[in-house]
This record gives structure tokens, C-alpha cells and sequence, in this order.
């Protein structure tokens, strides 16, 4: 009797002990955290080692000099990405993969990241690469960074692009803040349908309706990307996919509903699309292979003729120079092809809701566990600042979120000093020509004309989805089976809605 | 006797030094985090974390899929080892070979072992082959509701070695003389089998429950390795649900899952003990 009076002591003092402590809840005064001095030693913490990397040194020395007293580490854990150029008659072609694409190495990293946030550790910044952030956001371990913009009287919000902070909100408040935005747009080729009605927004349907006909007859496919492709985001299902995303997968209200008939029916669509010639046929051979690339393949792609195209918003500044003789890059995402020689702006895409979808290249959060929180908030708006942004360094093609660097970016592309840029930047020799960083007339009438149309598609983007890796995984395997054959619509429907729901209701 | 018990005391000492570092002292500290809102600066919830436990309805699917595969397997795994143990009892030649080959599957590291059965119920497997060769059309057999036989399948070709031994040996304990006894009053060997065979082998049979259901909690390495993290939600256990707790950092979850675990192997192991000693009554 008296040992088990012992022993149940023991066990309860120590059950005691590990309670202890944890019964008050401190509450964070933001106002005294900004009153602070910006000061001492922080760290950034991301995946990627190509665009987030180079931009997070560069920031972390100028950030140095100009708060003495600070110290910024910048740590990063994916491997470097393969750079392979081939030249041929003064085209320098340069395929970039990233070499974080290995699904092991992202996994090592969420799963330290997450350790060590456990530990009540963990980097004060956190790179939002390929962290789930919205698991994050739930379980408390990121600052709302509404607290510091409130109480921080240095920060203008008309300096940043307010929709797009808008949008990436989760759940009422704003975890992340994206450094940048990029969007996509369709072009139609103008000597295939020159009487394309461009519009604003419109849907894939239009362009189908507008092209179905001609393709019919000339054989040209409508639009380049294959109805599906191991290649993860290049894939004609996939952009179909990600524009009614949430009516499959809601993350914020744990929902899921691949069963309903819609998803089925996607799937369906885009293989009748390849099955009508609309599109190329699903590619179900290995990632590895499908993404070989070489000048001969490029220059087959480039004679390639289609009805209309899938644009990034990296390119949207060739649409208004390609007539100017500047030297500019043309950037070939995977999965895109073609001749662009007579393409014209068709419009943005939107699903039926009116959504428009954008995504980010950057953008950070800051650890709750910091202990440093007064400088992170400073570095993280110093990423952000007008001499960040428009040092053309980091991410120089998607759309900055400083609007006073909008215009230099952009003065920077057309005048081909951001592209010198890069190709120094990696490591590949100029072709010794001095850009000048005048703007000719006619290049300033081309700016004028690009921010116009910048400006006018950024005000109608609206929709940020937050996706999850896991899920969009799950997705990409479980429909290959799809396409090749192996199960049925509804097969697919039915495994990933069981999948997704069990991942989701954990 | 008081001298003996002393001595053991130091025998037992070193085992269980160990256990208690690794093995209870992490469990209280990790208990404390069942009752907490968050893992860093928490605050006490009492039993919220239950509740929300038992709410949650992936973990509601793991614990039915555990049960169902854990009511399926342990008398299956028991019947089959009776069964084989009482023929290699009964052979007169190469006893020992039999049951090597029956243990064959315990000593096989599980890795080498996955990549066989994943051969065997690939889409494009062994035995969709045959099938197909047969006329048949595959079966999906990792993705539909076939993926819990094949599950039960590979437990019992892995741990029916193990029960066999247990066995065969409770059968060996059992004196000689009962039987011939029985047989000179003119006993059937069902009736021997009936009246000798299986009373006495109850405390053997307890042990081999005990052994079965731990083991079928183990079986998640196996699934795992053969079907993911999220494999088809009819073998999707328990083990899943922690294991995905663990790696997307919800500590609470995982904690209180582990102690209601806790609580639950307790209690079955309490039972069947309390089984053996009334049978041995």
C-alpha cells in the first residue's frame, strides 16, 4: 500500500513539473516590441537556393550596413539548381531546373523547419517556399504580421500593392507577406485568328469556341500544354485544376469534394480536349526524360503554331517590345511552346466565380518563437523596400510588390540592363554590349504602355488559393493513373476524395 | 525468501533503469502535453485534446480500421498456428525443418519482404498477371477494399512462426500421461484434443493473444513501406494517424492519441490476465 502511495506521488509530481509553467499565457505587446532598437543577431531560414537565396544575401549585407549593430544569417537547404547553356548563332539558350525538385530533400526540410519549431526554436524568418504555412498559421507558430504593420508608424501601406496583400490573408490575418506576384494571361495568335475578341477576363471555353473551328481544319492544336504531364505544373489538367481548386479542395473549412461529379468531369474534358486535337496527348513517361531540352527541340517548338497560349506574367514586357530591336529574353516555362512572333494579349484567364488567380515567387513569415522579432519585422519590410525590389536582383521577372519599383523593374526589362543582370548573376559571360539606361522614345512609350496594362491586370487579380504540397501530390500521382488508362474518372475521384479527406480531418 | 528477493531486485535493476529513462519517464513528460492547447507556451485544456481526439474523424476511421483488423487477425493468426503447430506435432519426420519454415518470415528485414509483396499486388503484378492471363481483369488490390485481406495476409505469413513456437511448446509441456490415459479409457483424439489439448494450452493462449495484438500494431511498418502515408482508408490505422501527427508537428494530437493507446493495451492486457487466472482456477 504505502509504495503505491509513493509511486502515484511520484508519477503526479512530475506530471506536476512538466505542467508547471505552462498554465499563464503571455500576451505580446507589438507597441513595445516597435519601440525597441533595431539590433542583433537574426536568421532566414528557406528551401530554395536559386531565387530566395542570392535576393536574401544581397538584402542581408545591405540590411548590415545600413542598421549597424545587426546580424543576418541566411540559411538554405536545397540543392543548387542545374544551369545548362547551349549556344548557336548569338542565341544563348539556358535551361534552368531546379534542382530542388527532389521530393526527399523538401520533406527533410519541412520536417527540421517543423522540429525545430516544436522546440520553441526555429529560424526568426521563414522563407514560405515550401513550408505549409497555413498549418502554421493554425497552430499559432507564425506572427500575424498585422500586429507590427499597426504599430509601425514607418510602414505606408500605399507602397505596396494592396489587393495582392489582400489576398494572400489567411483566415483574417496576414502570416505571409509575398515580396512579389506573378500571373498568368492567355495570347492568341493573331495570324491564325485575327479577329480574336480580346477581353479582360475569359474563360477557356472562349478561346475554344473563338479557335475550334480553324484548329479543325488547319490541324494546329488550340493551346500547346499536354492534357497532363509528369512534369509537375505544366500540364493543361493542372491549370484547369488550379482554377476551380477550391470547389475541390477548401483548406480553410477542411472540405473536400472530388466526388461531386465536377472533378470527374474535368478530367473527362481536358482528355477530350487531347482526344479532339485541341491539345497534346497526356505525356506519362518519366519527369526526367520529358524535361531534356536542347536548341534543336527548342527551334521545333518555336515553329510550332497554336491558337492561343499560356503567358506568364514574366513575359508581358516582350509583349510591347518584340517591335523595338532591344535585346530581350523570351522565358520559356516548362511545358510551353510555340512560335510567339504574332501573338497578341487575349486576356486573363477567370474561372466561373469571377476569380482571377495569381501566385508569388517570395514571401516570409516570422517564427513566433523569435526572440528578435523588432529586426525581422524591419528586415522583412527592408525585403520589401524600393531598394530591394528594384535592385533587378532575386526574382527580377515577376511583378515586384513595391509599386515605386514596378516602374524601375520595368524600365530595367526594356532597356535589357535586368537581363545583363542575370546572365551575370549566373555566371554566364556578356556579350560585352553596353546597355544604356536611357529610355529611347519609343521604349518610354512601350513603358508607358506595359505599366497600363500591368496596372490594369493587377487591380482584377483577386484570388490567392492556399494549396497544400501534400495534397497537390496526391493529386498529380493519383490522376496519372488516369490518363494512362488504369482507372476511370470515378475510380480517381473516389481515391483521392478518401486521401484528401483522411489528410485533411487529421 | 526475503534474501532472494533482494537479489533480484539487483537483477532487475539495469532493464529497468532503462525502461524508465526511455520509456516512462518520456511518456509522463509527453502526457503533459495531452492536456495542453499548444506545445509552446500552452495553456491546461483538461480534456479538450480527448475530446477533440475522439471527434476527429481520421482518427475515428484508424481506430475502427484497427479494431477490425486487430478482431480479424489475432484469432485467425491463432486458429492457423493451432492447426499447423498440432500437424507438425503430429509428423513423424523433419519436425524441425516445418517449423524453420514457418520462421523463415520473421527473420526477413521488412524491406526486402515489401518489395516481394508489392511485386505480388502491383496493378501490373504477379497476380494481376495471372488473372489477366486467365481472362479475368485486374484488381487495384493496394487501392480498393481488397487492401485489408491483403494486409491480413502478409500479418499472418510474417507472425504465424512466432505463434507456432509458442505453441509447440505449450503442446510439448503438456504431460504424456493425460493422453495415454485418456486413450485407455477410450478417448476419441478429438476428445482428447478437446478435454487435454486446449485447457491446457490456455495460458499459452493467452500469451499468444497478448503477442498477436502488440504485433498487429506493428504491422503499420509493413503498410507503410507497401502504400504511404495515406494508403486506402481501409488500412488506415491507428499508426498512420500518429505517425502523420508526428511529422506535421501536432504534438497534442499525437500525445493524446498515445495515452488513449496507452490506456487501451493496458486495459487488454489486464483482461486477457484476468481470463488466464479464472481458466487456471
Amino acid at each position: 500500500m504505502k509504495k503505491t502511495v509513493v509511486s502515484g506521488l511520484l508519477v503526479a509530481t512530475i506530471a506536476l513539473t512538466t505542467l508547471a509553467g505552462c498554465g499563464t499565457k503571455t500576451v505580446t505587446d507589438y507597441k513595445k516590441i516597435m519601440d525597441s532598437d533595431v539590433s542583433g543577431e537574426i536568421t532566414v531560414s528557406c528551401y530554395d537556393s536559386t531565387i530566395y537565396k542570392s535576393y536574401l544575401e544581397k538584402a542581408a549585407n545591405l540590411f548590415e550596413e545600413k542598421y549597424p549593430g545587426t546580424k543576418v544569417n541566411v540559411e538554405s537547404a536545397g540543392a543548387m539548381p542545374e544551369v545548362k547553356t547551349q549556344q548557336d548563332g548569338g542565341k544563348t539558350l539556358v535551361v534552368v531546373t531546379a534542382g530542388g525538385n527532389d521530393q526527399q530533400a523538401k520533406d527533410d526540410y519541412v520536417s527540421r523547419v517543423n522540429t525545430e519549431i516544436m522546440s520553441g526554436g526555429g529560424a526568426d524568418i521563414l522563407a514560405m517556399d515550401v513550408l505549409p504555412y497555413y498549418k502554421y498559421a493554425d497552430n499559432g507558430q507564425l506572427e500575424d504580421l498585422n500586429n507590427f504593420i499597426q504599430n509601425d508608424p514607418d510602414y505606408n501601406k500605399a507602397d505596396y500593392t494592396e489587393n495582392i496583400l489582400d489576398a494572400t490573408a489567411y483566415k483574417g490575418g496576414q502570416y505571409i507577406f509575398p515580396m512579389d506576384y506573378t500571373f498568368n494571361y492567355l495570347t492568341y495568335d493573331s495570324s491564325l485568328m485575327a479577329d480574336f475578341p480580346a477581353q479582360d477576363k475569359l474563360t477557356y471555353q472562349d478561346v475554344i469556341n473563338a479557335a475550334k473551328d480553324g484548329s479543325a481544319s488547319t490541324g494546329n492544336k488550340i493551346f500547346g500544354q499536354s492534357a497532363y504531364s509528369v512534369q509537375k505544373g505544366t500540364s493543361f489538367f493542372e491549370k484547369a485544376y488550379s482554377l476551380d481548386y477550391t470547389d475541390f479542395v477548401d483548406i480553410i473549412n477542411k472540405k473536400v469534394d472530388f466526388t461531386g461529379g465536377e472533378f470527374a468531369g474535368l478530367l473527362e474534358t481536358v482528355k477530350s480536349y487531347a482526344d479532339s486535337g485541341w491539345i497534346n496527348p497526356a505525356n506519362v513517361t518519366a519527369a526526367e526524360t520529358s524535361r531534356e531540352m536542347s536548341l534543336d527541340k527548342f527551334a521545333t517548338d518555336n515553329a510550332e503554331k497554336y491558337y492561343a497560349k499560356f503567358n506568364s506574367s514574366l513575359n508581358l514586357v516582350n509583349q510591347f517590345t518584340r517591335n523595338l530591336g532591344t535585346k530581350t529574353n523570351v522565358i520559356r516555362l516548362a511545358g510551353s511552346g510555340g512560335s510567339s512572333e504574332n501573338d497578341e494579349i487575349a486576356g486573363l484567364v477567370s474561372n466561373d466565380k469571377d476569380e482571377v488567380h495569381f501566385s508569388y515567387a517570395q514571401s516570409y513569415g516570422i517564427n513566433s518563437n523569435s526572440k528578435n522579432k523588432r529586426t525581422a519585422w524591419e528586415f522583412v519590410k527592408f525585403l520589401a523596400s524600393d531598394e530591394m525590389q528594384s535592385s533587378g536582383l532575386g526574382s527580377p521577372d515577376s511583378i515586384p510588390i513595391n509599386n515605386n519599383a514596378k516602374g524601375k523593374i520595368a524600365s530595367m526589362l526594356i532597356t535589357g540592363e535586368a537581363m545583363q543582370k542575370r546572365a551575370a548573376a549566373s555566371g554566364l559571360a556578356g556579350n560585352g554590349q553596353e546597355v544604356s539606361k536611357e529610355l529611347t522614345p519609343e521604349q518610354q512609350q512601350a513603358l508607358g504602355n506595359y505599366m497600363e496594362t500591368l496596372d490594369k491586370f493587377t487591380k482584377l487579380l483577386n484570388k490567392y488559393d492556399v494549396h497544400d504540397e501534400k495534397i497537390d501530390n496526391m493529386v498529380i500521382t493519383e490522376v496519372k493513373n488516369f490518363f494512362t488508362g488504369e482507372k476511370t474518372a470515378d475510380e480517381v475521384a473516389k481515391t483521392l476524395q478518401s486521401k484528401v479527406e483522411l489528410y485533411l480531418n487529421e | 525468501m526475503k534474501k532472494v528477493k533482494d537479489q533480484a531486485i539487483w537483477f532487475i535493476l539495469p532493464s529497468a533503469i532503462g525502461f524508465i529513462i526511455f520509456f516512462i519517464f518520456p511518456f509522463i513528460i509527453s502526457l503533459g502535453y495531452a492536456f495542453l492547447d499548444k506545445p509552446v507556451g500552452g495553456q491546461f485544456v483538461w480534456f479538450q485534446n480527448f475530446i477533440g481526439l475522439f471527434q476527429n474523424s481520421s482518427y475515428q476511421k484508424a481506430l475502427r480500421n484497427t479494431a477490425i483488423f486487430m478482431g480479424l487477425c489475432v484469432p485467425l493468426n491463432i486458429l492457423c498456428s493451432l492447426g499447423i503447430s498440432m500437424v507438425i506435432k503430429n509428423v513423424k519426420r523433419y519436425k524441425q525443418l516445418f517449423t524453420l519454415v514457418f520462421l523463415i518470415p520473421l527473420v526477413i528485414p521488412s524491406g526486402s519482404m515489401v518489395f516481394f509483396w508489392k511485386m505480388m499486388f502491383a496493378n501490373d503484378g504477379f497476380i494481376n498477371g495471372i488473372i489477366v492471363n486467365l481472362g479475368g481483369s485486374a484488381i487495384h488490390w493496394l487501392e480498393t477494399g481488397w487492401a485489408l485481406f491483403v494486409i491480413v495476409l502478409i500479418f499472418i505469413w510474417k507472425n504465424l512462426g512466432y505463434n507456432i513456437v509458442l505453441l509447440i511448446a505449450g503442446i510439448s509441456s503438456i504431460p504424456k500421461d493425460y493422453y495415454e490415459a485418456a486413450s485407455m479409457d477410450g478417448a476419441s483424439k478429438w476428445q482428447s484434443f478437446k478435454f487435454i489439448t486446449l485447457p491446457y494450452l490456455v495460458p499459452t493462449f493467452v500469451l499468444t493473444t497478448l503477442m498477436s495484438v502488440i504485433n498487429s500494431f506493428k504491422v503499420f511498418k509493413e503498410i507503410y513501406l507497401i502504400t504511404g502515408d495515406y494508403p486506402h482508408e481501409s488500412i488506415y490505422m491507428l499508426q498512420h494517424f500518429m505517425n502523420n501527427m508526428f511529422s506535421s508537428l501536432n504534438y497534442q494530437k499525437l500525445t493524446t492519441a498515445t495515452t488513449v493507446l496507452v490506456i487501451g493495451i493496458t486495459l487488454i492486457t489486464m483482461g486477457l490476465f484476468k481470463i488466464e487466472r479464472r481458466v487456471a482456477e
